[in-house]
Formats: C-alpha cells, sequence, structure tokens
C-alpha cells in the first residue's frame, strides 16, 4: 500500500502515506520516541491555548530544588531486551528516547507548562515560518548554539543528519519519517544521498525545507529525535551502516547532557557545559549525574527499587495497586499520549458495510471499559472517550457517541439490525497480540459481548509479527490496536491509524472513506491551528460516530515510582521526563 | 589419552557443526521475520515496507538460506561469530563479557552442590535411617520440588525488599541487583567480600536442586557400593570403617555424581536463566533467551556455540576423571 500511494504521489494519500506507523503502537509496554507538535510561527499549530478543552493541570517545577548529586534510574532501560541503541536517527523505543532527548535538541521543541496545552516554541531555531499552503518551511537557527565537543551547530548539522537517518543503509525503522521531506522517498529507497528537499545555508543559518506535501504540522513533526541535528564526527564514524547500542552510533549532542560512558548495564549522562537552554527558560542541570540502569526485566528493577535501589522504577504490570499505595511520588495516574483501541475490519461481512452499522454501534455500547480498566489494568488507566487523548491540540471530550457502556442501549441497536435482517453466521473474531494483558482485554470484551448481546465471539491470539498480519487483507475482524504519539499532533492519531494511505499499515481496519481523506488532507494544508484540530476533529467524529470502525477503549497513563527524595519528576504528557529539571534531596 | 582427547576434540567439533546446523535452519524456519523485527515491529507497530526492505538487504537476509548457511559456517571457522543484528555488538566481545559471569557462577553453584550436595549424601548413607537421615532426605525433596523461579524470588523479597523496608542490618541485607557495576574478583573466581553479597543468593538459587538430587544420587550410590564385595572383604581385612568408607565405598561410589556435578556444570554456564533473571545477573542464559526473543540470530548461535563447547569440555574433564576415582577405568581412543 505504501508503494502503491507513493505511486499515486498526490494530496492526502502521500501525506498520509509518509505517516505509515509514524507513531507507535503499544503492545501495553512502550514505544515510539518523542517529541511533540503543536505549534509556534506561520503554520506552527500555537496558540495551543485555544484548542485544549481539558485541563490536566500545570506542570510541577521547583527552580529551587537542590543542584548536584546522582540521580539513577531503573525505570526506562528495565528490559535490556528491546534496547537497541539511543543514536536518534535510529532510536526506536521511549525508553531509549529518555537517553536521547537528554543529549539532542531539536529545531523546535513543546512547552508542555499547560500538560493539556502544549506549546510549540522555537529550540535551536530561532524562528521558523511556513509558506501560504505549508509546503515550504523556513527555519532561521541561532547563532552559537554549540555541540557538546565544541562544535557549532549549523544548519548543515540538521541536513546531514537527516540524509544519513533516512538513508537505505542505516536502516532505520523511521527512516520514513524523511520522506515528508521532498526527495525524502529517493533517500529513503537508497537512489539519492542527498535531500533535495532541504537547503542549508549556514552563514545566513537558515534551513529551508520543502516538502513532499502540504502539511502544517511540519515544526511539530521536527520534535521527534529523528530529526536531531548531528556533529560531522558522528557523521563520518555512523553512516555507513545501522548505528548500534552506546558508543557505537551517534552521542555527541546538543541537550542539555552529555555521554560520560555507555555499557550493557548502564549509561551515564553527566551535564553539558555547552546547553544553551530548553523551551522553558532553564539554562542549567540540577544533577551532577544522571545514570540510566538496564536490568534484565521489569520485575527485577521494580524488585531493585523495592530493595533500596535508585530513585526510579517502572511498575510491572499487576502492581500497579500495591505500587501506588507504596510509592506515592509516582507517576501512575499521570495522562500519558497514548491510546488504546479496538479497530473494525470495513472489509469484514460479518462487521463491515453500511449494514452492519447498527452491529457495530451495538458492540461498542456493549463493551463495559470500566471493567477492563479495573480487572486488566487495576484503574490505572483514563477511560477514553475518543481515540485521540487529553493534551493533543484539537482535542474535543466526549467526541464520541458510542464510547459509553450502555448494554440496553446496545441490545436496541442489535435488535434493529436483525429486524433489518441482520445475523451473524459465525462467532466475531477477536484479533490480539498474545502478551501484555491483551488476552484478558479480548476475553472480557468476548464475555460483554455474549452477556449484553448474545453474540459469539472467538479469541484469536497471535504469537508472532502480530503487527504485519493484523495489517495484511483480512487480519482484523475486531483486532487489538494502540498507538502511543511521536509527536502531539492530532495528525499522528488520524493519518497514521485512519488514513488511506495507512491501509497495509497501521490501519488494520483498512478503513477507506473519501470524506474522512478530504477533511484529513484539509487539516494537513490548513495553517491555522484552530481550524486544523477542529477539521481533525470532525475527521474523528465521523470514523466514530458515523461510520464507527473503531473502539476505544482507554487512554495510557505513567507507569513509574519515584523515591520521595526525587524531585521534579512530573512529567510531560509525551512521556519524555525534562531530565535537565530533574533533582535530588540529600 | 592423546587418542582419546583427538577423538573426544573431533566428537565435539561435530557436535559444534551439528548444533549450529540445526539451530539456524530452526530460526529460518520460525514465522516471524526479523527484518521485519528490526524494522520496528517489535515496537507494536507495523513496519514501513521500505524500512523492511532495507534492513532485509543491508543484514543480507535476503540472501538465500544456503548463502547465509556457508556465510556463517565459513566465519565460525575463522573464530568470527558475527554481531548482534540488535545492537551491531561483535558477539565474541559479548562472549568475552558475559561467559566469565555465567562461569563464576556454575563454579560456585556447583561448589556448594559439591560441598552440601556429598556431604549430607554421605551423611544419609552412613546414618541410613537414622534422624539425620530422614531429615536430609526430606530436606533434598523440598529443594528439588520448589522452583528454582519461586525460590529465588522469595529469597530476593526477604533479603532484599523486607530487609531493606525494615531496616535490617547491613550484614543481613543483599542486594539483588546483579553482580555489580565495579566486580571484584581475585583469581578470576574468588569474590571480595562486597561481591560475595551479591554472589551468594543466586549461587544457592542455582545450586539448590542439583545439591538434593547430589545428595540422593551420592546416598544411592554409596549404599549400592557398601554392599559391593571388595568393600566386604575390606572390612573383613580388619580396616577401620572410617577407611573403608572412605577408600572403598567413597571412592567407588563418586563416579556417578561426579557424572552429575559434570552435567549441571555445563548447564549452569548456559541455562541459568531463571536465576540469571531474578537476581539481574547478565550471564549466557540470559543473554541467549533475549536474543532468541529477538531473533537476533548470530547472539543465539555463538553463545550457543560456546555453550555447547563449554558443555562438551566439561564432560571431557568428567570422563578423564573416571580413570582417577577408578583405576580400572582406562581412557582409551577405541576398543
Amino acid at each position: 500500500m505504501r508503494s502503491r500511494s507513493l505511486r499515486a504521489g498526490l494530496g492526502a494519500g502521500l501525506l498520509s502515506l509518509l505517516l505509515v506507523a509514524a507513531g507507535c503502537g503499544d503492545s501495553g509496554e512502550d514505544s515510539g520516541s518523542g517529541g511533540g507538535g503543536g505549534g509556534g510561527g506561520k503554520g506552527g499549530s500555537g496558540a495551543a491555548e485555544e484548542l485544549a478543552q481539558v485541563d490536566c493541570g500545570e506542570l510541577e517545577y521547583d527552580a529551587d530544588a537542590p543542584s548536584g548529586g546522582t540521580f539513577t534510574d531503573y525505570a526506562y532501560l528495565s528490559d535490556s531486551g528491546t534496547n537497541t541503541s539511543f543514536d536518534p536517527g535510529v532510536v526506536q523505543t521511549l525508553s531509549e528516547s529518555q537517553i536521547t532527548t537528554a543529549l539532542f535538541d531539536g529545531l523546535t521543541d513543546f512547552d508542555f507548562s499547560e500538560k493539556c496545552a502544549p506549546e510549540l516554541k522555537p529550540g535551536v531555531a530561532d524562528s521558523f515560518e511556513a509558506n501560504d499552503d505549508a509546503t515550504e518551511f523556513t527555519f532561521v537557527l541561532k547563532e552559537g548554539i554549540e555541540f557538546s565537543n565544541g562544535d557549532p551547530v549549523l544548519p548543515s548539522s540538521f541536513k546531514k543528519a537527516w540524509e544519513r537517518a533516512g538513508s537505505d543503509e542505516i536502516g532505520s525503522a523511521y527512516g520514513y519519517l524523511v520522506e515528508f521531506i521532498e526527495g525524502g522517498s529517493a533517500v529513503l529507497e537508497g537512489t539519492e544521498e542527498e535531500l533535495s528537499g532541504a537547503v542549508a545555508d549556514d552563514e545566513a543559518m537558515t534551513l529551508t525545507v520543502t516538502l513532499a506535501s502540504a502539511n502544517a504540522d511540519f515544526p511539530a513533526i521536527v520534535t521527534h529525535p529523528f530529526f536531531s541535528p548531528l556533529t560531522d564526527e558522528d557523521l563520518e564514524a555512523f553512516s555507513d551502516e545501522t548505528p548500534g547500542w552506546g558508543t557505537a552510533g551517534a552521542t555527541i549532542g546538543n541537550g542539555p547532557f552529555q555521554l560520560d560512558s555507555a555499557s550493557e548495564d548502564e549509561v551515564v549522562l553527566v551535564p553539558n557545559e555547552s546547553w544553551a537552554g530548553n523551551v522553558y527558560g532553564d539554562t542549567e542541570v540540577k544533577l551532577d549525574e544522571l545514570v540510566f540502569k538496564t536490568t534484565i526485566d521489569v520485575e527485577g528493577a521494580y524488585t531493585a527499587f523495592e530493595g533500596g535501589e535508585g530513585e526510579s522504577a517502572p511498575v510491572p504490570p499487576g502492581k500497579y495497586g500495591s505500587a501506588r499505595d507504596k510509592f506515592p511520588n509516582n507517576s501512575i495516574d499521570d495522562p500519558n499520549l497514548g491510546t488504546y483501541f479496538f479497530d473494525i475490519g470495513t472489509e469484514s461481512e460479518q462487521l463491515g458495510g453500511d449494514e452492519n452499522l447498527k452491529l457495530r454501534q451495538a458492540v461498542s455500547l456493549a463493551i463495559n471499559r470500566e471493567e477492563i480498566n479495573d480487572k486488566v489494568y487495576e484503574g490505572s488507566r483514563t477511560i477514553s472517550t475518543g481515540i485521540t487523548p487529553p493534551g493533543i491540540p484539537g482535542f474535543e471530550e466526549d467526541l464520541c457517541e458510542f464510547c459509553s457502556y450502555d448494554p440496553d442501549k446496545a441490545e436496541e441497536l442489535f435488535g434493529e439490525w436483525e429486524a433489518e435482517g441482520g445475523s451473524l453466521t459465525e462467532p466475531l473474531r477477536l484479533d490480539f497480540n498474545e502478551g501484555g494483558g491483551h488476552d484478558d482485554v479480548a476475553q472480557i470484551i468476548q464475555q460483554n459481548l455474549e452477556a449484553n448481546l448474545g453474540v459469539e465471539s472467538e479469541l484469536a491470539p497471535v504469537a508472532e509479527d502480530y503487527f504485519v498480519q493484523v495489517a495484511e487483507p483480512g487480519g482484523c475482524e475486531l483486532c487489538r490496536s494502540g498507538w502511543y504519539a511521536d509527536y502531539p499532533t492530532y495528525g499522528n492519531f488520524m493519518l497514521d491509524l485512519f488514513g488511506a494511505a495507512s491501509i497495509d499499515g497501521n490501519n488494520f481496519g483498512r478503513f477507506d472513506n473519501p470524506e474522512f481523506e478530504k477533511l484529513i488532507a484539509d487539516a494537513g494544508a490548513e495553517t491555522d491551528p484552530t481550524e486544523r484540530g477542529k477539521l481533525y476533529a470532525d475527521a474523528e467524529r465521523l470514523l466514530l460516530n458515523e461510520e464507527v470502525v473503531a473502539i476505544p477503549l482507554n487512554w495510557y497513563t505513567g507507569a513509574q515510582v519515584f523515591r520521595d527524595t526525587a524531585l521534579n519528576i512530573d512529567q510531560p504528557p509525551l512521556g519524555i521526563m525534562l531530565w535537565e529539571r530533574v533533582a535530588v534531596e540529600g | 589419552m592423546a587418542i582419546f582427547l583427538l577423538r573426544r576434540v573431533l566428537q565435539l567439533l561435530v557436535v559444534l557443526w551439528g548444533g549450529a546446523t540445526i539451530l539456524l535452519f530452526i530460526f529460518y524456519s520460525l514465522p516471524s521475520d526479523p527484518a521485519v523485527l528490526l524494522a520496528g515491529g517489535s515496537t507494536g507497530r507495523a513496519p514501513n515496507p521500505q524500512v523492511v526492505e532495507n534492513v532485509r538487504r543491508n543484514y543480507g537476509f535476503d540472501d538465500p538460506v544456503p548463502v547465509q548457511y556457508v556465510r556463517y559456517l565459513g566465519d565460525l571457522a575463522t573464530g568470527d561469530l558475527g554481531e548482534s543484528y540488535k545492537t551491531k555488538e561483535s558477539v565474541n566481545s559479548i562472549l568475552a563479557r558475559r561467559l566469565p559471569t555465567s562461569l563464576r557462577l556454575a563454579f560456585w553453584a556447583v561448589i556448594i552442590e559439591a560441598v552440601i550436595g556429598i556431604s549430607s549424601g554421605m551423611l544419609s548413607a552412613r546414618r541410613r535411617n537414622s534422624i539425620a537421615d530422614t531429615l536430609t532426605t526430606s530436606a533434598a525433596a523440598i529443594a528439588s520440588a520448589i522452583p528454582v523461579f519461586v525460590l529465588g524470588v522469595l529469597i530476593k523479597q526477604v533479603t532484599s525488599v523486607y530487609a531493606f523496608e525494615n531496616g535490617w542490618p547491613s550484614w543481613a541485607y543483599f542486594p539483588g541487583d546483579g553482580f555489580g557495576d565495579d566486580q571484584q574478583w581475585y583469581l578470576g573466581v574468588i569474590p571480595s567480600a562486597a561481591q560475595a553479597e551479591r554472589l551468594i543468593q543466586p549461587a544457592i538459587v542455582l545450586a539448590a536442586v542439583g545439591t538434593a538430587i547430589l545428595a540422593r544420587i551420592t546416598r544411592t550410590s554409596m549404599l549400592e557400593t557398601a554392599r559391593l564385595d571388595h568393600v566386604r572383604t575390606a572390612r573383613a581385612k580388619g580396616l577401620s570403617e572410617s577407611r573403608v568408607q572412605r577408600r572403598h565405598v567413597l571412592r567407588n561410589a563418586m563416579i556417578p555424581v561426579i557424572t552429575v556435578l559434570g552435567i549441571d556444570f555445563g548447564t549452569m554456564v548456559g541455562a541459568a536463566v531463571l536465576t540469571e533473571t531474578v537476581f539481574d545477573i547478565r550471564g549466557l542464559g540470559s543473554q541467549i533467551v533475549q536474543s532468541a526473543g529477538a531473533r537476533d540470530l548470530p547472539v543465539v548461535l555463538g553463545l550457543s556455540m560456546a555453550v555447547i563447547a563449554i558443555y562438551g569440555f566439561a564432560n571431557l574433564v568428567v570422563d578423564m576423571s573416571y580413570a582417577w576415582f577408578d583405576p580400572r577405568v582406562r581412557l582409551v581412543g577405541r576398543r
């Protein structure tokens, strides 16, 4: 599908295609990398406060927290089996992105002072602006910013880093992000080395980027670590093949920290004296040393923390309740920009089509989301009222009309569907990947459908390559999905999960609706952030209320506990800690 | 003797080749595609097709299986175990780091197993049907019945978590997060005091089941040997009971015991996955399991080859020790 769309090369289709899998699925664990979306400057999605519909509170920060000391983190690299690299060009997991974002600063970054109203601000860029149709962006870089090795951060530092990260030799899982930019597809395919759509003028300190298609969210997208700058030294050393863990990848950055050492057991960061500061106005790092410990598994990390080791740890599944009681300093109830839902296969004979709309509505209303949250996640998650979570500019509360548990209404709609001639010839198939609690979720759904509608369903767990199998034609009837934002933009959810160009990708239900496509294409080209948010919300209403092709279940929350001596550990919803602010007492 | 050794080394080479071949083809027959995982499929999303194609080409996954097989065997013959698909670290380097950890843990576990298992087995055999026999036999049954994982978690909860939460004195508190960053070993295997704190729990847990089994085997073997004619003859010759036990019973009873110890050592080096996981020890077993889950073929193959070689070496040492324990045994290349 991706290739087909590339050949088509037009409008929203291409735009969506470029976004295929830009976010991360979730698998109940970590995924993706940081970034943020929003806006700032012409064509950005600034004025986020106009869009925010919910109040998640303000980011807590004590500027007077003591400086110095070592913070040892067991939370993020708590499953060394998933660690690959924290090189910005290839970093895949949210855990490893904690290191990457501590080492590298991008052109722009988000100010999460109002947690659910992130505001995009210039980072290394002094300013940025778009042309009228959001196809070209000009970033003017600040003078005097340096990497930790003393090299200047120049426009070419970004351009060359993007070319390297998107190249076929590097084979980055996020390599496709380069396709946002004109000429990016050729770089990814290996037919070109230079990114024709990016023009770097190191004297004028400008980076002009022409996009493959209109996308007003581009300044937000470049907050993703993939778009970090690199030194010539690292470019020379790590451009021939996929980089690896620690010093086998690029590590010389311009962020608040610099790498001190990296081994299989731990990664040690120390303050970068050359750091220029962040979008919050901080210019100094609190800690003397930040240590990321790797452990073999999550349980081991949590037990080590219980045994007095470190300042933070992950909470393993099944221990949210006890961890919340035992360690009041935790992020278990903090919102994260992730969403858990089931896709409905639009090509399914049993569930797809206009004739089965009432059945889909009934199925969604028959699922007890509270029961799932209580039994599987110990009440730690937030019951969702849509796909897109709060904290995304444009988010609207209670957008979904069929996302509450209403067995009476479900039964009524099911009866109407049957009266109109609808009938199920075989059990509905519940597709999900094994582990991560997804089997428990599927079992509750199975029981709900049986109890409330008398509908039989069968569990269809997949052990290997679920996300490939479920993306194939016929792979999804009622299938588990999830997403963790790469950057806080509405498009990161709508385009990647439901755009036609994401069919064969993360659009598991193979939803292909012209009206939806027009809405997301218009949104992508809309430079006014308020209007863009409204267009995306309209698109989500269409898919959830008029078409009912997805069943939102919950939004993710944090899963870390902290020692009482850990300060300033309040984290933005994107899940990336502001490590420069973190402090330890005593 | 030389022919015996040569023959065993050749046998080991065949076993290594067979092991590599079987593992390689099992991997190729798995439904999971490593290119998909490396292209992002392991992080809960559908990977981009062009990225999958790039990965497949970069890693040589698009070569025919026989080509990959021959390439791997060629590298293996030169001692190059390749590099991790995931972290790009050389497998030789991973092996150099992980093997000493596994060897130290296995060494001390076998020491515990030998000392406690053999002595309690001897006690049991010499005091047959006594309270001591009943106690050691019951303890052995219990120890062998408790799953390693459960025992490890329980011990760690008590001596690490409970001890910390209740402010136990430092001598009663044992850290449960691996061998630590600043490891100190003398002569390669003797731990410093601080290191011993991190070693003792996992070594006991790893040794628990083996110790119980060894105690039973020692007891049975000694009782059987004690009934043999040469023991009766020794007693008839007027030798003291302790001399009879030491020279004629224990030494002859040791052959099955040594066999078990040898096999246990080989197994502990490569398959102490549960103990390593519970105590966060970076040994070979946990690395192999993690890499198998990630379809990191070079690491799985390289480390498995090392485990097979160690297993074979341990068995060779056991075979050679038979001659010492029982002079009637002669090591020959072929009968």
